[in-house]
């Protein structure tokens, strides 16, 4: 008898440390894996395979391609040598991607980090000290939309983005937190978000910046998220008015705000749910129980309705803004927008049908988001949009099944983020409160150093994501 | 109680409410408006002064030389939907005791000659306007022309047209008369789908569909009352829903940016179906005015009048939509509760939205008040019982911005408020009379006579529809030694793809912030 019972202890023992051994393996991904609720979430989590592994080269070529040696930045479309800040995050994400992929090692992730520190560190400002809307990415010049010298505005959402990226660098590589936080601690946030954590873009009228309200649902709680990291007041961000659109018998939400008098389009698009469900897994900073649970379920409905989409009409669907290669450049297509199902919408607001596509940003979220054979058939088919020399291609368009061959930044930054999701087991913000020793926090917390440009004033402000 | 918490807590905790539940739609809970009676009774002094002050219109309108009523105050023109308004407010004033028989007959008797000597539109159905004055018809500048025929107004005329048959079989024979004289051929198809006509850029006539839920629908009855089959316009598909303050209202879920119909969802098609055919189905004889024998126009009208209420609870704003004319420009608006995308949607018929000429209306608060008993349409009558003008009629609405009246009268608004007050009296206007051709001993019309004679030489040319061979009219047959005219055995022959005794799933009524 006591022989079994020691057979059985030893057995025990020896189980209980291959399983620490498989938890602590791999930087601690299976701990992560498990804590993270990887055997219980939708969610694709993983190792890569090989194949997994050339479509992250695939997406690391853009960058490669269209680098700028001097500056660090990466044009913001193939050859295009222009970069919004919302582009400089993706950049950041990829860079960080590319490294825990093994697509570069150390050496390499210095050398490209450290360009870009410098570039972001020393970045022209505007007369109102915020970042403007688009960048040179070969002079670093303030420019406009025909990549002309010209100061045409500041966006919080495409802020919310690099500030949201920087931390992204930071909890990968912490001895470049230093460097990370001084970025933004040259801007002034006081026309850029309010006490009540409103967010304001700033628009060029009359040779003035004039700021204005921004962030529809979805995008909003996005942006407010990026701003709650770093301790800035969110809350009104979070929970903008709602009200429900029924898609197929799914309710699903969008902004109350109404487009034809605010000229804001309110829309449902894939996009923010992903990006908030591969960064902060849906638990946004600032947010409380009720904000992360209606996050949650948001998300889901975006996918849900997709699926369904598939699954009763047997049409591919994966829907975000994307790019093409003609007029109108621009195409917001989206899952509901100003009245309508399914609408695809230029930046003018004129619908344009025929260009909807199933988006390879959008694939590749949801994809890494939900195990299913819904992302499975989407994948099936997105696999092989790209130019193994360019990267991965705007899209497939739904009318015809031709490609959307224009290629950009966000795109190929979004596939290597969802590859990294897959990889890191999980969330790639789950820590996302500054320590209390960062650089920032100290410069702030000074009041001899502390810049009266309306940071975060006391250290509860600062306490982040607590829920 | 379901709803009454509303009133207790505030928009504040609606907001909440909304943001908080989750949005899974309830199939169980059932909306207040559902279990509102009908009002009935005589009127009181208050209703008949708005019976009298809503006829008044009548009596400075109609032009002697034609006996038709101008569609709008002192411009001579009419279409056969407004026209038939005129009869609903005719059949109202006698039945009321505003006229007696002597004076309902001679206008019926004028009208009905007119409305036979009308030209139509290619020789087909009447066109899409007439010229009060002259009789002629004409095109949307009132000038001598034709322009189409709206296959909605025709229903409407045929719905009247069949009320007043049988209310007063006496003038049968001239309404048999003016519907044999119409060519039903591009008006319905096989499927029974409604079309309407139109002229193109070379003057030929084009047929579209036309109708969207709840017009098509309320259009429908009044074909299926003369016979037809209306099996793809009758059924609610294809429609999707709209949140509207909790509850799930159907639209007309065909694609208004492509189809250029608007799928304008408003008080009106839902409650004329409700005053005039009972929310029954056509051929539905009873009288009772609580049994819906139709399959769910009250549910869909019950969800178009709760999501108004709500939004009175909700936001303060009084809410009685339909569409209307303005007293400025652009004239004419769809004021609707969803429309083209949009909740609460303001458009004008080029879609243009124009929120601040959205009104209560008033045919549709009188609707509303007459057709759900509840303390907010008591609000409503308090509020436009005395919008009128003496030898005018009522307004045709209030802004709702605080701006005041709409100065202008029509005839299809005070014509629906008349029929709203003789729906108090009388319930549903469709009162069949005791000449039932289920009974052997029925005598048939002469619509029915010549439809069922196989030796008839305009049937088929006119398209007209083939009748159920009842016992009376079977009897007939036999004993006249008349041929029978019947329907082809084979039904799916005809149209394969709609079945109209498919029954209809019934979507859930609201979202879950209406739980309690």
């Amino acid at each position: 008898m006591p022989k079994t019972v020691i057979r059985i202890g030893v057995a025990l023992l020896l189980a209980i440390a291959l399983i620490a051994g498989l938890l602590a393996s791999n930087h601690a991904a299976g701990w992560r894996w498990l804590v993270n609720g990887g055997w219980h979430t939708t969610a694709r989590l993983g190792a890569l395979n090989d194949q997994e592994q050339r479509w992250a080269a695939i997406a690391w070529r853009y960058f490669e391609n269209n680098a700028q040696p001097q500056t660090g930045l990466v044009n913001g479309s193939d050859k295009r040598p222009v970069v919004s800040l919302w582009q400089m995050g993706d950049t950041l994400i990829a860079l960080t991607a590319a490294r825990q992929l093994d697509l570069i090692d150390d050496e390499v992730f210095d050398r490209r980090l450290t360009l870009i520190l410098g570039t972001l560190n020393r970045l022209p400002l505007t007369s109102a000290n915020v970042p403007n809307l688009l960048y040179s990415t070969t002079s670093v010049a303030m420019v406009g939309y025909a990549n002309t010298p010209q100061v045409i505005g500041w966006s919080a959402k495409d802020m919310a983005r690099l500030m949201m990226a920087l931390r992204i660098v930071a909890s990968f590589h912490p001895q470049y937190s230093e460097y990370l936080e001084r970025v933004i601690l040259r801007w002034d946030f006081c026309r850029v978000v309010d006490d009540k954590g409103q967010l304001y873009a700033g628009q060029m009228r009359n040779q003035k910046l004039t700021p204005q309200a921004e962030g529809r649902l979805g995008d909003s709680e996005y942006s407010a998220a990026g701003f709650g990291l770093w301790g800035f007041a969110n809350d009104q961000s979070l929970r903008p008015p709602a009200q429900h659109v029924i898609i197929d018998g799914l309710a699903l939400d969008i902004d109350a705000r109404d487009p034809r008098t605010t000229w804001t389009p309110a829309a449902i698009t894939t996009t923010p749910y992903v990006l908030s469900g591969m960064e902060y897994a849906w638990t946004l900073p600032g947010a409380d129980r009720d904000i992360t649970n209606l996050q949650r379920q948001r998300a889901s409905n975006v996918y849900r309705v997709q699926e369904m989409r598939w699954q009763q009409k047997n049409i591919l669907t994966a829907r975000s803004d994307f790019n093409i290669s003609a007029p109108p450049w621009h195409v917001n297509d989206t899952i509901f927008a100003n009245g309508y199902a399914w609408n695809t919408l230029a930046d003018d607001g004129k619908w344009v049908p025929r260009l909807a596509q199933v988006s390879t940003r959008a694939v590749f979220g949801l994809w890494a988001l939900w195990q299913t054979p819904f992302t499975d058939a989407l994948m099936a088919m997105a696999q092989r949009q790209n130019d193994p020399q360019r990267g991965w291609f705007e899209g497939r368009v739904e009318a015809t099944g031709d490609y959307n061959r224009a290629i950009t930044l966000s795109t190929n930054a979004m596939v290597l983020e969802a590859l990294l999701f897959k990889a890191n087991m999980g969330a790639l913000l789950r820590d996302s409160e500054l320590s209390a020793q960062s650089y920032f926090r100290r410069q702030l917390e000074d009041p001899f150093t502390a810049p009266q440009r309306c940071f975060p004033l006391n250290k509860t402000a600062l306490s982040g994501n607590l829920n | 109680m379901r709803f009454l918490w509303l009133r207790r807590s505030g928009f504040a905790a609606l907001l909440a409410t909304l943001a908080l539940l989750s949005p899974a739609l309830q199939a169980a809970v059932s909306l207040p408006a559902s279990d509102y009676k009908v009002r009935h009774g005589e009127l009181t002094e208050r209703e008949m002064a708005v019976a009298k002050n809503a006829w008044a219109y009548f009596v400075a309108n109609t032009q002697p030389t034609t006996g038709l009523v101008n569609a709008v105050n002192k411009y001579p023109s009419t279409t056969m939907w407004d026209s038939a308004s005129y009869l609903a407010a005719l059949t109202a004033a006698r039945e009321l005791g505003i006229i007696d028989k002597a004076e309902f007959d001679r206008r019926l008797l004028q009208f009905m000659a007119t409305l036979n000597k009308l030209v139509l539109f290619q020789n087909q159905v009447p066109n899409k306007a007439y010229n009060t004055i002259t009789g002629q018809k004409v095109d949307y500048l009132n000038k001598p022309g034709e322009i189409g025929f709206s296959a909605i107004d025709i229903g409407r005329m045929l719905l009247w047209l069949k009320i007043i048959k049988e209310r007063y079989p006496e003038h049968g024979n001239s309404i048999d008369n003016v519907v044999l004289g119409w060519d039903f051929t591009h008006v319905v198809d096989d499927c029974g789908t409604l079309y309407g006509a139109y002229l193109d850029g070379k003057k030929q006539p084009q047929y579209v569909q036309e109708g969207r839920l709840g017009y098509e629908e309320y259009a429908a009855a009044g074909y299926q009352l003369w016979g037809f089959t209306t099996c793809q316009a009758s059924r609610p598909e294809p429609y999707a829903l709209a949140d509207i303050y909790c509850v799930l209202v159907p639209y007309d879920s065909r694609d208004p940016r492509m189809t250029n119909q608007h799928n304008y969802v408003v008080t009106e098609s839902y409650l004329l179906h409700g005053l005039e055919m009972g929310w029954d189905n056509a051929d539905d004889r009873d009288n009772d005015a609580s049994g819906f024998s139709h399959p769910w126009m009250k549910n869909f009208a019950d969800r178009v009048y709760q999501a108004q209420e709500n939004r009175y609870m909700i936001t303060g704003v009084l809410t009685a939509r339909s569409e209307h004319q303005l007293d400025k420009s652009p004239y004419f608006v769809y004021d609707t509760v969803f429309s083209d995308g949009f909740n609460w949607n303001t458009i004008t018929d080029k879609g243009q939205y124009v929120p601040n000429v959205a009104a209560v209306s008033l045919k549709a608060a009188l609707g509303m008040w007459v057709l759900w008993d509840s303390p907010y349409t008591d609000r409503l009558f308090d509020t436009i019982e005395n919008a009128d003008e003496a030898n005018k009629g009522y307004y045709e609405g209030l802004y709702e911005n605080g701006d005041g009246p709409i100065k202008e009268f029509t005839a299809n608004n005070n014509g629906i408020m008349m029929e709203a007050l003789l729906f108090k009296k009388e319930g549903k206007l469709l009162r069949f009379n005791s000449n039932d051709p289920r009974k052997a001993s029925y005598a048939p019309s002469m619509w029915e006579k010549r439809l069922v004679d196989i030796f008839e030489p305009n049937n088929s040319p006119r398209n007209r529809p083939f009748l159920n061979v009842t016992p009376g009219i079977k009897n007939w047959c036999e004993q006249s030694g008349t041929a029978v005219r019947s329907a082809p055995s084979c039904q799916a022959c005809k149209c394969a793809r709609c079945d109209s005794q498919a029954p209809v799933k019934l979507p859930p009524v609201a979202t879950t912030c209406l739980k309690q």
